[in-house]
């Protein structure tokens, strides 16, 4: 079933009751492992008492549309789908981590148990199927939605009109420009410090120099040669140190070198 | 259906990845898996069968949908055409359940489970004794419960019996027929403070439990974490409310979820919400800002109210409470503005048994909620509405009961008319009965799903039970209470299991849900009524069980409202009901027949007719100078839920939480090991340091600190609030004059030093 045009998630953070409903129900649909979150939300505490600000942020990949750990995974397994979903294709996943690494949402996350890279699909399947992300469907407070970008946005402008009109000084709306805009959208009570979100994030420049290397045959080639070189650098030093630990004929039990 | 996996690499990324294996090659990384993509992972829609059940995790009861494939439970959903889980008048918006709910799953499937009949070998019983259990058959272990149980009572009497469970119609029975006085129930640590001005002012009966927060405008809470509980129905109800521009205004020493959304937060003294209280009566009588129209119509006493309310001034409550008079002059005035306007109450609140004047917090409540005109009307707390079926007695009528003792071995409805001949109970004096034999020996108890833990002085209550000479435990889990038994009988989950529902929370209208098995029994488990009828039997009571039967108690439950078993276990979405909307009741079952602001009934049974201040029993002192304060997170319902691996993986273990100040000041820092110290007993657990707490306040979630070693995750996680708790004597308890008869949860003080 083909998805809707730029289908988008609106989570209203200044409703959020960070109860995990939402971590738990993904955690034990997916099969996650232990101590492994597709999403997750975090508790932020501001201030001092009695001016306690208390938010929630749900943690979750936001689907940059200039994504990082994109730009960062050297064998293209962190990709875009054709919907603009972010999703790593374990076919080709090496777990070298540059996507974890490079995410500035800390969604991203390596199961060392399963040697995989877990993050959120947006439910991509369910999509597929004409269903809603999981996390909507179970939310306690029922403050994800979900729809064309569109619809969500003006939905988030009335919640900003009503915050504002409760005494909510400066509401905003996070990922309508961020990363060249966020396929899952935030209602915020205040700036995006205050729920631990970056500010303005940008790409780092390395990483944009390194997805701007182009990957002709002869850069590879001279990468080839490169690796070549260090491969037998390495073992070429590996091969010293053998020899000088070995003068008596001693292994070292664990396996390893001590020094 | 589902687009085969298959590879679909551009020029650029085949590159990219032949450097990239290349790279994992030279550095040793795992190299591509080509393992197959999870193109259909997580569509529980694609299950074989949706089985509707209800959930009972809490008292709720909210519908659910059971999706289960190839035999084996993947989901639980919120019925949509639930009251409680959904909106009937909106299904397509879709059901929710709660964290503890979606993850019950978990404890289905729970490998720590009861999964056959034990008893205990070791004759010594107490803390991290081992009971060294062995494995039995139903039959062995029936006639050894039988026999135990009734070598009890032929020694010491039918009164040395126990029944401690939530109240049950079989365990009720098989007592009624041995003939004991002794069912006790939790109820004491948890709502009696509230449910007993309610049956004196307005109900006649229990309390209500369902609030139309949704469509209030002005929620004002006393320590109320409706959000924070994380209950479904009162989660939705106060997010929707908020959404539609509700203003929330929190009164809690500590900042809890429900007070992190409000628009003010007062971190009032703890045990002062009663001035506060007074003062808004004070203001709204002064002012003349009551509703008028409900309040000559519906309630009796206002003449009496005005005059009661003069002397407490919002000056004087102010030196009480903390806040200053001019901000409860404010709120006096906002609530009684704003309509409408409602003080919500559910249970382990100011307002529950907390503190020696919590049952007049209640009081001055249901007050306030009357002058504004907020009882059973929208925005307020609506009177039941649930459907009125006939109970097992009325279906299955029993032969007549043996005459048992009055005096109870609890003392709960002592000089108590409102509670006489109660099958609630006194958690708070029950070891004080059992270990000095006041007011005779009772040796013997049929336990079912409760827990040591949750006891006020737990250790003391643990010792109670272990100095037993027989205990038969009904449980699901090797809980502490089941570490204690000499015989474990183990119960099916809920989620194996048939039933109905007439709902807990959140009854608009009167609503039955079904239960079906969602899957074939996991164990070797019988159901408690099975359990009780088959142990009565073998004590020699059979006759009072005779012809009772689950199925059919069922199906006349429902004819009595015009349905059938066959009918509702076969309907599309697995609820009966009977849609109305809402009509506001105009008279209650008072004397008068009108909401009583003075109180007759309280007056008769020989309590304050009008919640006169008193203060809380016992102040912070020298030796204990900090308040205690319990919590209660989203992710716990008290201690049944500790071995779910879920639930523990998103709170895994409680803390002392403290202002950052006070860890200062002690030289306590975050993640610390300490002990926190009452008169009664110390745990030690670890510190957390926040803003968000009065800085005279050390809080400690409830549910943690398990010592059975066979639950492998809840065994020594956290600590039991429950062993700082003070325990009553019959005299402590007589002496707090309380309708509710309240166990005092935290009126008391604790000192705090790094362990």
């Amino acid at each position: 079933m083909a998805i809707m045009n730029d289908p988008v998630m609106l989570v209203d953070q200044s409703l959020c009751v960070g109860c995990e409903a939402c971590t738990t129900a993904c955690k034990a649909v997916y099969g996650v492992s232990e101590g492994i979150f597709r999403t997750k939300i975090d508790r932020k505490d501001v201030g001092s008492f009695p001016e306690v600000n208390i938010s929630y942020n749900k943690r979750a990949c936001v689907h940059c549309k200039e994504a990082a750990c994109v730009m960062a995974c050297p064998t293209g397994a962190c990709q875009k789908t054709s919907e603009g979903f972010t999703v790593v294709d374990d076919r080709l996943c090496i777990t070298c981590n540059y996507c974890v690494a490079n995410c500035m949402y800390g969604a991203i996350e390596y199961d060392r148990s399963k040697r995989t890279i877990e993050k959120c699909t947006f439910c991509l399947s369910r999509l597929r199927e004409g269903l809603q992300p999981l996390c909507v469907e179970v939310c306690t407070s029922r403050v994800i939605s979900f729809g064309e970008r569109s619809e969500m946005l003006t939905r988030a402008g009335g919640r900003l009109e009503e915050l504002r009109r409760q005494g909510y000084e400066d509401p905003c709306i996070y990922g309508e420009e961020e990363m060249g805009g966020l396929r899952v959208l935030s209602v915020l009570t205040e700036g995006p410090k205050a729920y631990g979100l970056p500010k303005d994030p940008q790409i780092p420049l390395g990483l944009r120099v390194w997805n701007a290397v182009p990957l002709t045959p002869a850069v590879l080639i001279a990468g080839g040669v490169v690796l070549g070189a260090n491969y037998l650098h390495t073992r070429f030093i590996q091969r010293k140190k053998e020899l000088a630990h070995q003068p008596d004929g001693e292994t070292d039990e664990n396996g390893g070198d001590a020094s | 259906m589902n687009e085969p996996g298959g590879y679909n690499i551009k020029r650029r990324d085949f590159l990219r990845l032949a450097l990239g294996t290349g790279l994992a090659v030279g550095t040793g990384l795992p190299v591509p898996t080509f393992a197959k993509a999870e193109e259909t992972e997580g569509l529980v829609e694609d299950s074989d069968e949706v089985v509707p059940t209800f959930c009972s995790v809490c008292s709720g009861g909210c519908a659910m949908q059971a999706y289960v494939d190839h035999g084996r439970l993947v989901h639980l959903a919120g019925n949509p055409h639930d009251l409680a889980a959904g909106d009937p008048f909106d299904p397509d918006a879709g059901g929710r359940l709660c964290v503890k709910g979606y993850t019950a799953v978990k404890t289905l499937y729970d490998p720590d489970r009861v999964k056959y009949p034990m008893k205990r070998t070791n004759p010594n019983k107490g803390m991290g004794e081992d009971p060294g259990f062995v494995k039995i058959s139903w039959e062995e272990a029936i006639d050894l419960a039988a026999e135990g149980l009734n070598d009890v009572i032929d020694q010491y009497g039918p009164e040395s019996f126990l029944v401690l469970n939530r109240s049950h119609p079989h365990s009720v029975r098989l007592g009624r027929a041995i003939g004991t006085p002794n069912f006790v129930a939790h109820q004491s640590t948890c709502f009696t403070t509230q449910e007993a001005v309610w049956r004196a002012m307005v109900t006649g009966g229990p309390k209500p439990w369902t609030y139309d927060v949704e469509n209030c405008r002005y929620i004002l809470s006393f320590g109320w974490d409706g959000l924070g509980k994380g209950k479904n129905m009162q989660v939705r109800n106060t997010t929707r409310a908020l959404e539609r521009g509700a203003k929330l205004v929190v009164l809690d020493p500590y900042k809890s979820v429900t007070a992190s959304k409000a628009h003010e937060w007062l971190p009032i003294e703890p045990g002062t919400d009663l001035a506060f209280c007074l003062a808004m009566i004070h203001v709204i009588m002064k002012e003349e800002l009551y509703n008028r129209d409900f309040v000559n119509n519906y309630t009796q006493g206002v003449r009496e109210l005005d005059d009661f309310a003069a002397e407490y001034t919002p000056e004087w409550a102010a030196e009480i409470t903390g806040i200053p008079a001019e901000t409860i002059t404010r709120i006096a005035r906002e609530f009684a503005d704003t309509e409408p306007a409602h003080i919500p109450s559910h249970k382990r609140d100011a307002a529950g048994p907390n503190y020696a004047n919590s049952w007049k917090l209640a009081q001055a409540q249901l007050v306030l909620n009357a002058l504004v005109g907020t009882i059973d009307r929208p925005g307020g707390t609506i009177l039941s509405r649930n459907p009125s079926m006939p109970g097992l007695d009325e279906v299955f009528p029993p032969p007549e009961y043996p005459e048992a003792r009055p005096e109870r071995i609890d003392a709960f409805d002592r000089d108590n008319p409102l509670y006489a001949g109660s099958i609630r109970g006194n958690f708070a004096t029950l070891a004080h009965g059992i270990l000095n034999e006041d007011p005779y020996p009772l040796k013997a108890a049929l336990v079912r799903r409760y827990n040591t833990l949750s006891f006020p002085n737990a250790v003391k209550m643990t010792e109670a039970l272990a100095s037993l000479d027989f205990m038969v435990c009904c449980e699901i889990y090797p809980s502490e209470m089941a570490q204690l038994a000499d015989v474990v009988l183990p119960e099916p989950h809920w989620l194996e299991i048939s039933g109905l529902s007439a709902r807990g929370y959140h009854s608009m209208y009167p609503q039955i849900a079904v239960r079906l098995p969602t899957v074939d029994s996991l164990h070797d488990t019988r159901g408690f009524g099975t359990i009780v009828t088959q142990l009565a039997e073998a004590m020699g009571y059979g006759e009072y069980f005779e012809g009772v039967s689950g199925d059919e108690f069922n199906d006349a439950q429902l004819r009595a409202v015009g349905t059938s078993w066959e009918e509702l276990a076969g309907s599309p979405h697995g609820i009966w009901e009977d849609k109305q909307p809402l009509e506001p009741r105009t008279e209650f079952n008072t004397p008068s027949g009108k909401i009583e602001l003075y109180s007759t009934v309280l007056e008769e049974a020989g309590f304050d007719p009008l919640p006169h201040w008193a203060p809380r029993r016992e102040e912070p002192s020298d030796e204990y100078p900090y308040h205690f304060l319990i919590g209660r997170p989203a992710m716990h319902k008290m201690t049944q839920t500790q071995n779910n691996p879920l639930l523990m993986e998103v709170y895994p273990e409680n803390h002392a939480t403290m202002n950052v100040k006070l860890g200062e000041e002690l030289g306590i820092r975050d993640g610390d090991e300490v002990y926190v110290e009452s008169r009664v007993g110390r745990i030690k657990l670890k510190a957390r340091l926040i803003e968000g707490i009065r800085p005279d306040c050390v809080q400690v979630v409830h549910g943690f600190g398990h010592w059975s070693r066979d639950l492998s995750l809840a065994h020594q996680a956290g600590a039991n609030d429950g062993d700082l708790i003070p325990d009553m004597t019959f005299e402590e308890m007589a002496e707090l004059g309380d309708p509710g008869v309240g166990a005092c949860m935290t009126d008391f003080g604790v000192k705090v030093y790094k362990a």
